[in-house]
């Protein structure tokens, strides 16, 4: 049985995590878009965001259009493979206790 | 953890990822949108042209939609939804590819007219196989439904076959488009 990832289980990283998922492979989620979605500052999301990519979850890149800078997000294949354990486990813990 | 605040996890991950597909667009939808309508337009209107035009027909079709998915491609790319796709231009040039790929193969081969709608459907119908690799099951299932009902209105009703591919296989890709754009997947 998968366990829980204890870095994903912080609730702002969860919701972070399940909206990089949700985009398509290729996809990239600006940084402004994240905060604004999520409705968190934007210190709240920096530091959760720098979590996250230590532990190779999420990518960025920092580009610059329209001459402002602009930072993009992605999920890399290792944060969604995590991603999607932590989803398998709460669904075991909800199985074990409706069986 | 116990299983209400697993449960609370999971609803807090399906609404996120719900919201999220919608406020990102879904500009695949909009590619299928525009393929349905090529498909009405050039199917049912090989009816109302003379033979002779419906080699015109299908270029100006072809064109216009291409056309239009290239606006589709250059507006994703430019979209202030705050999501950019990077294989929106590669995606392009696959379906480029395979149409060029299809237009050899009818000049190098003397293909029949009636020979290269199914030609083209079945190109169509790979394409969204492969695609769905890449993305969504689903698309992969539309292409798999484009193939079988291809060959099957070309085997089982030849002299109709212009009108199932038209209604039908437009009516079908038309359908998915806008499925696709209610961003409902989870």
């Amino acid at each position: 049985m998968t366990e829980l990832n204890a870095l994903i289980h912080q609730p702002t990283r969860l919701r972070i995590m399940a909206a990089l998922v949700s985009l398509d492979r290729g996809e990239q989620a600006d940084f402004v878009f994240l905060q604004e979605l999520l409705d968190l500052t934007s210190g709240n999301l920096s530091v959760h965001l720098q979590k996250l990519e230590e532990a190779g979850y999420v990518a960025t890149e920092k580009t610059f259009e329209d001459r402002r800078p602009k930072t993009w997000i992605w999920a890399t294949a290792e944060g969604r493979e995590a991603f999607v354990e932590h989803v398998d486990a709460l669904e075991s813990i909800v199985a074990r206790a409706q069986s | 953890m116990d299983a209400r605040n697993a449960q609370d996890d999971l609803k807090a991950i399906r609404r996120i990822m719900h919201h999220t597909r919608r406020r990102a667009g879904e500009h695949g939808g909009w590619y299928m949108i525009i393929a349905g309508f090529m498909w009405l337009f050039g199917f049912i209107g090989q009816y109302f042209v003379p033979q002779d035009w419906v080699g015109w027909l299908w270029l100006a079709v072809n064109g216009s939609g291409l056309l239009l998915m290239a606006w589709v491609t250059v507006q994703a790319g430019r979209s202030g939804s705050g999501v950019k796709n990077q294989l929106s231009y590669p995606i392009f040039v696959f379906w480029l590819s395979l149409m060029i790929f299809d237009l050899l193969l009818i000049w190098l081969f003397d293909i029949s007219w009636d020979m290269v709608g199914l030609l083209a459907l079945l190109t169509v119908a790979l394409g969204y196989v492969l695609m769905g690799i890449l993305y969504d099951w689903f698309i992969s299932v539309i292409g798999c439904a484009i193939a079988v009902l291809s060959v099957g209105a070309f085997l089982l009703v030849p002299s109709h076959f212009s009108l199932v591919m038209g209604i039908l296989g437009g009516g079908l890709l038309i359908g998915s488009g806008l499925w696709l754009r209610r961003g409902t997947r989870s």
